[in-house]
Protein backbone atom coordinates (compact mmCIF):
# COMPACT_ATOMS: atom_id res chain seq x y z
CA UNK A 1 0.00 0.00 0.00
CA UNK A 2 2.62 2.59 1.01
CA UNK A 3 6.15 2.52 -0.17
CA UNK A 4 7.54 3.41 3.21
CA UNK A 5 11.38 3.45 1.87
CA UNK A 6 10.30 5.21 -0.75
CA UNK A 7 8.80 8.00 1.70
CA UNK A 8 11.57 7.98 3.78
CA UNK A 9 13.97 9.22 1.65
CA UNK A 10 10.99 11.85 0.38
CA UNK A 11 11.20 12.88 3.33
CA UNK A 12 14.73 13.66 3.85
CA UNK A 13 14.68 15.50 0.31
CA UNK A 14 11.08 17.21 1.51
CA UNK A 15 13.20 18.74 4.66
CA UNK A 16 15.97 19.72 2.99
CA UNK A 17 13.54 21.93 0.86
CA UNK A 18 11.83 23.58 3.67
CA UNK A 19 14.49 23.97 5.77
CA UNK A 20 14.57 27.60 4.99
CA UNK A 21 10.60 27.68 5.94
CA UNK A 22 11.83 26.20 9.32
CA UNK A 23 14.31 28.52 9.78
CA UNK A 24 11.61 31.26 8.94
CA UNK A 25 9.30 29.91 10.96
CA UNK A 26 11.64 29.63 13.86
CA UNK A 27 12.53 33.11 13.50
CA UNK A 28 9.16 34.12 13.41
CA UNK A 29 8.48 33.03 16.40
CA UNK A 30 11.31 34.33 18.18
CA UNK A 31 10.17 37.91 17.23
CA UNK A 32 7.07 37.00 18.30
CA UNK A 33 8.22 36.28 21.85
CA UNK A 34 9.79 39.15 22.22
CA UNK A 35 7.36 41.56 21.12
CA UNK A 36 5.22 43.42 23.83
CA UNK A 37 1.44 43.10 22.80
CA UNK A 38 -0.62 45.61 24.62
CA UNK A 39 2.31 46.33 27.09
CA UNK A 40 0.53 49.52 28.49
CA UNK A 41 -2.99 48.14 28.71
CA UNK A 42 -4.74 46.50 31.79
CA UNK A 43 -5.02 42.91 30.81
CA UNK A 44 -9.10 41.53 30.41
CA UNK A 45 -10.23 39.30 33.44
CA UNK A 46 -12.80 36.29 34.09
CA UNK A 47 -13.70 33.63 36.22
CA UNK A 48 -9.82 32.58 36.57
CA UNK A 49 -10.73 29.75 39.44
CA UNK A 50 -12.79 27.66 36.53
CA UNK A 51 -10.37 28.40 33.84
CA UNK A 52 -7.48 27.25 35.62
CA UNK A 53 -9.70 24.10 36.67
CA UNK A 54 -10.36 23.70 33.10
CA UNK A 55 -7.18 24.00 31.48
CA UNK A 56 -6.02 21.25 33.90
CA UNK A 57 -8.94 19.14 32.64
CA UNK A 58 -8.03 19.89 29.35
CA UNK A 59 -4.45 19.11 30.13
CA UNK A 60 -4.08 16.22 27.97
CA UNK A 61 -6.06 17.80 25.07
CA UNK A 62 -3.52 20.89 25.96
CA UNK A 63 -0.29 19.02 25.05
CA UNK A 64 -1.60 16.74 22.12
CA UNK A 65 -4.40 18.01 20.85
CA UNK A 66 -4.16 21.93 21.02
CA UNK A 67 0.07 21.86 20.67
CA UNK A 68 0.11 19.33 17.77
CA UNK A 69 3.17 18.76 16.32
CA UNK A 70 3.53 19.46 12.57
CA UNK A 71 6.98 20.43 11.67
CA UNK A 72 6.59 19.39 7.87
CA UNK A 73 3.26 22.07 7.78
CA UNK A 74 4.44 23.68 4.53
CA UNK A 75 4.54 20.74 2.56
CA UNK A 76 1.38 19.24 4.64
CA UNK A 77 -0.78 22.37 3.58
CA UNK A 78 0.52 22.01 -0.10
CA UNK A 79 -0.35 17.97 -0.26
CA UNK A 80 -3.34 19.31 1.31
CA UNK A 81 -4.35 21.51 -0.80
CA UNK A 82 -3.55 18.86 -3.70
CA UNK A 83 -6.17 16.32 -2.18
CA UNK A 84 -8.68 19.25 -1.66
CA UNK A 85 -8.44 19.23 -5.33
CA UNK A 86 -8.51 15.73 -6.22
CA UNK A 87 -11.86 15.72 -3.41
CA UNK A 88 -13.61 18.47 -5.32
CA UNK A 89 -12.80 16.95 -8.77
CA UNK A 90 -13.47 13.33 -7.90
CA UNK A 91 -14.37 12.11 -4.59
CA UNK A 92 -17.09 14.45 -3.58
CA UNK A 93 -19.33 14.17 -7.01
CA UNK A 94 -18.98 10.40 -6.67
CA UNK A 95 -20.19 10.56 -3.04
CA UNK A 96 -23.17 13.50 -3.84
CA UNK A 97 -24.31 10.93 -6.74
CA UNK A 98 -24.21 7.88 -4.42
CA UNK A 99 -26.50 9.66 -1.79
CA UNK A 100 -28.83 10.97 -4.83
CA UNK A 101 -28.98 6.89 -6.53
CA UNK A 102 -29.36 5.29 -3.51
CA UNK A 103 -31.90 4.79 -0.75
CA UNK A 104 -31.35 5.14 3.25
CA UNK A 105 -31.77 1.61 3.69
CA UNK A 106 -29.52 0.53 1.00
CA UNK A 107 -26.99 2.94 2.26
CA UNK A 108 -26.92 1.43 5.73
CA UNK A 109 -27.00 -1.60 4.05
CA UNK A 110 -23.60 -1.07 2.36
CA UNK A 111 -22.07 0.33 5.44
CA UNK A 112 -22.60 -2.81 7.42
CA UNK A 113 -21.51 -5.03 4.95
CA UNK A 114 -18.00 -2.87 4.62
CA UNK A 115 -18.49 -2.35 8.91
CA UNK A 116 -18.73 -6.18 8.91
CA UNK A 117 -15.34 -6.86 6.32
CA UNK A 118 -13.07 -4.40 8.85
CA UNK A 119 -14.27 -7.00 11.87
CA UNK A 120 -11.19 -9.70 11.70
CA UNK A 121 -9.39 -6.54 11.51
CA UNK A 122 -10.64 -5.02 14.96
CA UNK A 123 -10.51 -8.79 16.55
CA UNK A 124 -6.80 -9.42 15.43
CA UNK A 125 -6.38 -6.35 16.93
CA UNK A 126 -8.11 -6.29 20.42
CA UNK A 127 -6.35 -9.88 20.92
CA UNK A 128 -3.07 -7.68 20.62
CA UNK A 129 -4.02 -5.20 22.99
CA UNK A 130 -5.71 -7.65 25.26
CA UNK A 131 -8.95 -6.36 25.16
CA UNK A 132 -11.11 -9.63 26.07
CA UNK A 133 -14.37 -7.75 25.93
CA UNK A 134 -13.86 -6.11 22.93
CA UNK A 135 -12.14 -9.41 21.62
CA UNK A 136 -15.54 -10.96 22.53
CA UNK A 137 -18.19 -8.85 21.31
CA UNK A 138 -16.34 -8.46 17.73
CA UNK A 139 -15.83 -11.84 17.54
CA UNK A 140 -19.62 -12.85 18.78
CA UNK A 141 -20.85 -9.87 16.27
CA UNK A 142 -18.68 -10.89 13.14
CA UNK A 143 -20.23 -14.41 13.46
CA UNK A 144 -24.11 -12.48 13.53
CA UNK A 145 -24.01 -10.81 10.95
CA UNK A 146 -21.73 -12.90 8.84
CA UNK A 147 -24.82 -15.70 9.15
CA UNK A 148 -28.39 -14.50 10.38
CA UNK A 149 -26.98 -10.82 9.22
CA UNK A 150 -26.83 -12.28 5.72
CA UNK A 151 -23.67 -12.01 4.68
CA UNK A 152 -23.15 -8.82 7.10
CA UNK A 153 -26.35 -6.40 5.40
CA UNK A 154 -28.43 -6.53 8.59
CA UNK A 155 -26.48 -5.63 11.69
CA UNK A 156 -28.53 -7.99 13.55
CA UNK A 157 -25.62 -7.74 16.46
CA UNK A 158 -26.65 -4.16 17.35
CA UNK A 159 -30.26 -4.59 17.91
CA UNK A 160 -28.91 -7.53 20.78
CA UNK A 161 -27.22 -5.01 22.47
CA UNK A 162 -23.62 -5.88 21.14
CA UNK A 163 -21.52 -2.96 20.70
CA UNK A 164 -19.67 -2.09 17.61
CA UNK A 165 -16.12 -1.79 18.27
CA UNK A 166 -12.82 -0.94 15.68
CA UNK A 167 -9.61 -1.48 16.68
CA UNK A 168 -6.85 -0.73 14.77
CA UNK A 169 -2.97 -1.86 14.71
CA UNK A 170 -2.43 2.25 14.93
CA UNK A 171 -4.42 2.15 17.87
CA UNK A 172 -2.42 -1.68 19.55
CA UNK A 173 0.86 0.28 18.61
CA UNK A 174 -0.15 3.45 20.54
CA UNK A 175 -1.74 1.03 23.20
CA UNK A 176 1.70 -0.68 23.73
CA UNK A 177 3.46 3.09 23.67
CA UNK A 178 4.66 3.60 20.56
CA UNK A 179 4.94 7.00 19.82
CA UNK A 180 2.79 8.89 16.61
CA UNK A 181 5.64 11.05 15.22
CA UNK A 182 4.71 14.50 13.55
CA UNK A 183 1.17 15.18 11.89
CA UNK A 184 1.60 14.37 8.45
CA UNK A 185 -1.04 14.89 5.17
CA UNK A 186 -0.24 11.81 2.77
CA UNK A 187 -1.53 12.57 -1.21
CA UNK A 188 -4.86 10.36 -1.52
CA UNK A 189 -4.22 8.58 1.99
CA UNK A 190 -4.94 12.49 3.97
CA UNK A 191 -3.64 13.26 7.37
CA UNK A 192 -1.97 10.52 9.69
CA UNK A 193 1.29 10.03 11.83
CA UNK A 194 4.08 7.78 10.59
CA UNK A 195 2.39 5.20 13.34
CA UNK A 196 -0.80 5.39 11.82
CA UNK A 197 0.26 4.85 8.63
CA UNK A 198 2.02 2.12 9.32
CA UNK A 199 -0.73 0.88 11.47
CA UNK A 200 -3.00 0.74 8.05
CA UNK A 201 -0.31 -1.17 6.18
CA UNK A 202 -0.71 -3.63 8.75
CA UNK A 203 -4.56 -3.60 8.72
CA UNK A 204 -4.34 -4.05 4.79
CA UNK A 205 -2.60 -7.10 5.29
CA UNK A 206 -4.59 -8.46 8.24
CA UNK A 207 -7.71 -8.00 6.50
CA UNK A 208 -8.93 -11.18 4.93
CA UNK A 209 -10.26 -9.63 1.78
CA UNK A 210 -7.12 -9.03 1.16
CA UNK A 211 -6.16 -12.32 0.84
CA UNK A 212 -9.46 -13.17 -0.36
CA UNK A 213 -9.56 -10.96 -3.62
CA UNK A 214 -5.46 -11.25 -4.35
CA UNK A 215 -5.98 -13.18 -7.50
CA UNK A 216 -8.83 -11.43 -8.89
CA UNK A 217 -8.97 -8.96 -11.17
CA UNK A 218 -7.90 -5.51 -9.80
CA UNK A 219 -11.03 -4.08 -10.55
CA UNK A 220 -12.71 -6.67 -8.25
CA UNK A 221 -9.62 -6.24 -5.54
CA UNK A 222 -10.06 -2.36 -5.35
CA UNK A 223 -13.98 -2.91 -4.60
CA UNK A 224 -13.57 -2.91 -0.95
CA UNK A 225 -11.55 0.39 -0.75
CA UNK A 226 -13.78 2.17 -3.37
CA UNK A 227 -16.49 1.28 -1.60
CA UNK A 228 -15.05 2.21 1.83
CA UNK A 229 -14.25 5.39 0.25
CA UNK A 230 -17.06 6.44 -1.00
CA UNK A 231 -19.45 5.35 1.79
CA UNK A 232 -16.91 7.03 4.72
CA UNK A 233 -17.43 10.32 1.90
CA UNK A 234 -20.87 10.24 1.58
CA UNK A 235 -21.03 10.01 5.69
CA UNK A 236 -19.05 13.41 6.24
CA UNK A 237 -20.40 15.82 3.60
CA UNK A 238 -22.45 17.65 6.02
CA UNK A 239 -19.26 17.40 8.79
CA UNK A 240 -16.38 18.55 6.15
CA UNK A 241 -18.43 21.53 4.99
CA UNK A 242 -19.38 22.74 8.86
CA UNK A 243 -15.27 22.47 9.39
CA UNK A 244 -14.74 24.32 6.10
CA UNK A 245 -17.57 26.83 6.63
CA UNK A 246 -16.49 27.78 10.47
CA UNK A 247 -12.81 27.30 10.43
CA UNK A 248 -10.54 30.44 10.10
CA UNK A 249 -7.91 28.21 8.88
CA UNK A 250 -9.46 24.70 7.08
CA UNK A 251 -6.12 22.80 7.20
CA UNK A 252 -6.04 23.89 11.09
CA UNK A 253 -9.43 22.70 11.38
CA UNK A 254 -9.12 19.34 9.97
CA UNK A 255 -5.86 18.99 11.41
CA UNK A 256 -7.76 19.71 15.15
CA UNK A 257 -10.58 17.35 14.06
CA UNK A 258 -8.34 14.51 13.31
CA UNK A 259 -5.96 14.42 16.55
CA UNK A 260 -8.71 15.32 18.13
CA UNK A 261 -11.11 11.92 16.96
CA UNK A 262 -7.88 9.71 16.52
CA UNK A 263 -6.71 10.26 20.50
CA UNK A 264 -10.80 10.08 21.49
CA UNK A 265 -10.26 6.36 19.89
CA UNK A 266 -7.16 5.30 21.37
CA UNK A 267 -8.52 6.18 24.61
CA UNK A 268 -11.35 4.54 23.71
CA UNK A 269 -13.94 8.06 23.86
CA UNK A 270 -12.57 9.77 25.93
CA UNK A 271 -11.05 13.31 24.43
CA UNK A 272 -9.37 14.54 27.40
CA UNK A 273 -6.92 12.13 29.07
CA UNK A 274 -3.28 12.38 29.55
CA UNK A 275 -2.38 10.27 27.70
CA UNK A 276 0.63 11.97 25.91
CA UNK A 277 0.57 9.96 23.00
CA UNK A 278 -2.19 10.53 20.56
CA UNK A 279 -2.78 10.69 16.86
CA UNK A 280 -5.89 10.75 14.34
CA UNK A 281 -8.52 9.49 12.86
CA UNK A 282 -8.47 9.45 8.86
CA UNK A 283 -9.33 11.29 6.60
CA UNK A 284 -9.75 11.29 2.96
CA UNK A 285 -8.48 13.97 0.53
CA UNK A 286 -10.11 16.85 1.94
CA UNK A 287 -10.40 15.51 5.39
CA UNK A 288 -13.24 12.82 4.19
CA UNK A 289 -12.51 9.87 6.63
CA UNK A 290 -13.36 12.35 9.27
CA UNK A 291 -16.77 9.97 8.86
CA UNK A 292 -18.68 6.54 9.23
CA UNK A 293 -16.35 5.48 12.02
CA UNK A 294 -15.17 8.93 13.48
CA UNK A 295 -18.15 10.79 13.77
CA UNK A 296 -21.26 8.31 13.27
CA UNK A 297 -19.47 5.22 15.32
CA UNK A 298 -16.66 7.30 17.44
CA UNK A 299 -13.87 5.44 15.91
CA UNK A 300 -11.33 5.35 13.32
CA UNK A 301 -8.87 2.64 11.10
CA UNK B 1 -31.27 -27.54 -2.37
CA UNK B 2 -34.35 -26.26 -1.84
CA UNK B 3 -34.77 -28.45 1.96
CA UNK B 4 -31.28 -27.09 2.83
CA UNK B 5 -32.48 -23.19 2.15
CA UNK B 6 -35.65 -23.76 3.73
CA UNK B 7 -33.63 -25.25 6.91
CA UNK B 8 -31.27 -22.59 6.83
CA UNK B 9 -33.41 -19.84 6.29
CA UNK B 10 -35.43 -21.40 9.46
CA UNK B 11 -32.32 -21.45 11.72
CA UNK B 12 -31.40 -17.52 10.29
CA UNK B 13 -35.63 -16.49 11.39
CA UNK B 14 -34.92 -18.34 14.61
CA UNK B 15 -31.83 -16.39 15.09
CA UNK B 16 -33.35 -12.95 14.13
CA UNK B 17 -35.74 -13.91 16.89
CA UNK B 18 -33.81 -15.04 19.69
CA UNK B 19 -31.29 -11.64 18.77
CA UNK B 20 -34.27 -9.41 19.10
CA UNK B 21 -35.28 -10.88 22.12
CA UNK B 22 -31.82 -10.84 23.54
CA UNK B 23 -32.27 -6.76 23.17
CA UNK B 24 -32.01 -5.25 26.49
CA UNK B 25 -35.51 -4.19 27.64
CA UNK B 26 -36.04 -0.15 28.30
CA UNK B 27 -37.69 0.38 31.98
CA UNK B 28 -39.54 3.81 32.75
CA UNK B 29 -36.76 6.54 32.01
CA UNK B 30 -35.15 7.32 35.41
CA UNK B 31 -35.35 11.22 36.51
CA UNK B 32 -32.43 13.22 35.12
CA UNK B 33 -30.31 15.00 37.14
CA UNK B 34 -29.78 18.91 37.05
CA UNK B 35 -27.06 19.53 34.63
CA UNK B 36 -29.10 16.80 32.82
CA UNK B 37 -32.38 18.40 32.88
CA UNK B 38 -30.36 21.61 31.29
CA UNK B 39 -28.62 19.80 28.46
CA UNK B 40 -31.93 18.18 27.29
CA UNK B 41 -33.81 21.53 27.36
CA UNK B 42 -30.37 23.35 25.18
CA UNK B 43 -30.80 20.06 22.69
CA UNK B 44 -34.53 20.54 22.58
CA UNK B 45 -33.72 24.42 21.58
CA UNK B 46 -31.28 23.58 19.63
CA UNK B 47 -33.36 21.30 17.22
CA UNK B 48 -35.87 23.21 17.01
CA UNK B 49 -33.34 25.91 15.56
CA UNK B 50 -32.00 23.92 13.15
CA UNK B 51 -36.06 22.53 12.36
CA UNK B 52 -36.98 26.06 11.93
CA UNK B 53 -33.85 27.06 9.97
CA UNK B 54 -33.46 30.08 12.62
CA UNK B 55 -30.39 32.38 13.70
CA UNK B 56 -28.16 30.61 17.02
CA UNK B 57 -27.57 33.74 18.05
CA UNK B 58 -30.02 34.17 20.74
CA UNK B 59 -29.75 30.57 21.89
CA UNK B 60 -25.55 31.21 22.11
CA UNK B 61 -26.26 34.20 24.53
CA UNK B 62 -28.43 32.65 26.95
CA UNK B 63 -27.26 29.01 27.23
CA UNK B 64 -23.30 28.94 26.20
CA UNK B 65 -20.76 30.66 28.48
CA UNK B 66 -19.26 32.83 26.16
CA UNK B 67 -16.85 34.24 28.18
CA UNK B 68 -15.19 31.81 29.98
CA UNK B 69 -15.23 29.91 26.40
CA UNK B 70 -13.83 33.16 24.39
CA UNK B 71 -10.87 33.37 27.04
CA UNK B 72 -10.30 29.67 27.49
CA UNK B 73 -9.83 29.79 22.98
CA UNK B 74 -7.19 32.51 23.79
CA UNK B 75 -4.78 29.77 25.27
CA UNK B 76 -1.54 31.57 26.01
CA UNK B 77 -2.41 34.29 24.06
CA UNK B 78 -5.14 35.33 27.05
CA UNK B 79 -2.88 37.67 28.17
CA UNK B 80 -2.98 39.61 24.96
CA UNK B 81 -6.50 40.36 25.75
CA UNK B 82 -6.71 44.07 26.47
CA UNK B 83 -9.83 45.05 29.03
CA UNK B 84 -10.34 48.13 26.61
CA UNK B 85 -11.18 45.28 24.02
CA UNK B 86 -12.37 42.00 26.12
CA UNK B 87 -16.48 43.05 25.18
CA UNK B 88 -15.87 43.31 21.70
CA UNK B 89 -13.72 40.18 21.42
CA UNK B 90 -16.53 38.25 23.93
CA UNK B 91 -19.30 39.66 21.10
CA UNK B 92 -17.15 38.67 17.88
CA UNK B 93 -17.24 34.88 19.55
CA UNK B 94 -20.72 34.73 20.07
CA UNK B 95 -21.05 35.38 16.55
CA UNK B 96 -18.90 33.11 15.54
CA UNK B 97 -20.27 30.20 18.11
CA UNK B 98 -23.64 30.67 16.53
CA UNK B 99 -22.24 30.62 12.66
CA UNK B 100 -20.17 27.29 13.95
CA UNK B 101 -23.08 25.72 15.27
CA UNK B 102 -25.15 26.65 12.13
CA UNK B 103 -22.58 25.27 10.34
CA UNK B 104 -22.24 21.74 12.68
CA UNK B 105 -25.83 20.75 13.35
CA UNK B 106 -27.44 20.72 9.42
CA UNK B 107 -27.30 17.04 10.50
CA UNK B 108 -29.12 16.82 13.12
CA UNK B 109 -32.66 17.90 12.31
CA UNK B 110 -35.02 16.20 13.74
CA UNK B 111 -32.75 14.56 15.54
CA UNK B 112 -33.51 12.78 19.11
CA UNK B 113 -31.06 13.16 22.34
CA UNK B 114 -31.14 10.44 24.82
CA UNK B 115 -29.03 11.27 28.32
CA UNK B 116 -27.28 8.24 29.59
CA UNK B 117 -24.82 9.73 31.79
CA UNK B 118 -23.20 12.77 33.92
CA UNK B 119 -19.85 13.07 36.13
CA UNK B 120 -18.86 16.14 38.25
CA UNK B 121 -15.27 17.01 37.41
CA UNK B 122 -15.40 19.42 39.69
CA UNK B 123 -18.27 21.79 42.06
CA UNK B 124 -18.54 23.82 39.00
CA UNK B 125 -17.78 21.80 35.79
CA UNK B 126 -19.86 18.72 34.59
CA UNK B 127 -19.81 16.60 31.80
CA UNK B 128 -22.94 15.16 30.76
CA UNK B 129 -22.75 12.01 28.07
CA UNK B 130 -25.65 11.57 25.38
CA UNK B 131 -26.34 10.14 22.11
CA UNK B 132 -27.85 12.13 19.44
CA UNK B 133 -30.00 10.06 17.20
CA UNK B 134 -30.35 11.29 13.77
CA UNK B 135 -33.58 11.33 11.66
CA UNK B 136 -31.08 8.85 9.74
CA UNK B 137 -28.02 7.58 10.03
CA UNK B 138 -26.43 6.06 13.21
CA UNK B 139 -26.39 7.04 16.64
CA UNK B 140 -24.24 9.73 17.74
CA UNK B 141 -21.97 10.26 21.34
CA UNK B 142 -21.99 13.73 21.80
CA UNK B 143 -20.78 15.01 25.71
CA UNK B 144 -21.82 18.31 27.04
CA UNK B 145 -19.55 20.01 29.35
CA UNK B 146 -21.74 22.48 31.46
CA UNK B 147 -20.67 24.97 34.14
CA UNK B 148 -21.99 26.55 36.87
CA UNK B 149 -23.23 30.21 36.25
CA UNK B 150 -24.82 32.18 38.52
CA UNK B 151 -26.70 29.35 40.32
CA UNK B 152 -27.71 27.79 37.11
CA UNK B 153 -25.83 26.16 34.11
CA UNK B 154 -24.18 27.37 30.87
CA UNK B 155 -22.83 25.50 28.12
CA UNK B 156 -18.67 25.39 28.34
CA UNK B 157 -18.51 22.64 25.35
CA UNK B 158 -19.70 20.03 23.38
CA UNK B 159 -18.00 17.02 21.85
CA UNK B 160 -19.32 15.45 19.02
CA UNK B 161 -17.47 11.75 18.61
CA UNK B 162 -14.63 12.87 20.08
CA UNK B 163 -14.36 16.27 18.99
CA UNK B 164 -14.43 19.35 20.86
CA UNK B 165 -15.83 22.40 19.72
CA UNK B 166 -13.83 24.21 22.65
CA UNK B 167 -10.78 23.17 21.67
CA UNK B 168 -11.14 23.14 17.74
CA UNK B 169 -12.31 26.73 18.08
CA UNK B 170 -8.87 27.34 20.34
CA UNK B 171 -6.68 25.48 18.10
CA UNK B 172 -8.41 27.70 15.29
CA UNK B 173 -7.76 30.95 17.28
CA UNK B 174 -4.54 30.61 18.39
CA UNK B 175 -3.64 29.87 15.47
CA UNK B 176 -4.97 32.56 13.76
CA UNK B 177 -2.83 34.81 16.29
CA UNK B 178 0.41 32.70 15.66
CA UNK B 179 0.16 33.88 12.27
CA UNK B 180 -0.32 37.10 13.13
CA UNK B 181 2.63 38.16 15.35
CA UNK B 182 0.39 36.97 18.42
CA UNK B 183 -1.73 40.11 18.09
CA UNK B 184 -4.96 39.12 19.37
CA UNK B 185 -6.24 42.45 17.45
CA UNK B 186 -5.79 40.16 14.42
CA UNK B 187 -8.26 37.50 15.59
CA UNK B 188 -10.86 40.22 16.37
CA UNK B 189 -10.61 41.90 13.27
CA UNK B 190 -10.68 38.62 11.35
CA UNK B 191 -13.84 37.46 13.66
CA UNK B 192 -15.87 41.35 12.79
CA UNK B 193 -15.23 40.30 9.29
Amino acid sequence: MTDFGHWKLTRKALLGACAPAIVLALGLSLSVATTPVYANEPVATGDEGLLSSLEEDYAGAEETLVEIDDPLEPINRAVFGLNMFLDAAVIRPIAYTYRFVTPPPIRVAVTNVVNNSYAPVTIVNSALQGDRQKFGDTTVRFLMNTTLGFGGLLDIATLAGLPQHYEDFGQTLAVHGVPSGPYIVAPILGPGSPRHFVGRAVDYVTNPLTWLLWDTDIVVRSIPTATTLVTEREATIETVEGIRESSLDFYEGIKSAYVQNRHSAINDGETTTADPEDAGFKINPSGSELGRRSLAQDVSR
Amino acid sequence: MNANRRTLLKTAMAGALAALLLVPSHGPASALSAPESYVQNVANKIVATINSGGSFNGLVSRYADVRTIARFSLGKYRKGLPASRANEYYSATRAHIARLLKSHTKRFRNAKLKVNSSQAKSSSNIVVRTTVIPASGSPIPVNWRVVRRGGGYKIFDVTVSGVSMAVLLRTSFTSHISKNQGKVAALIAHLKR
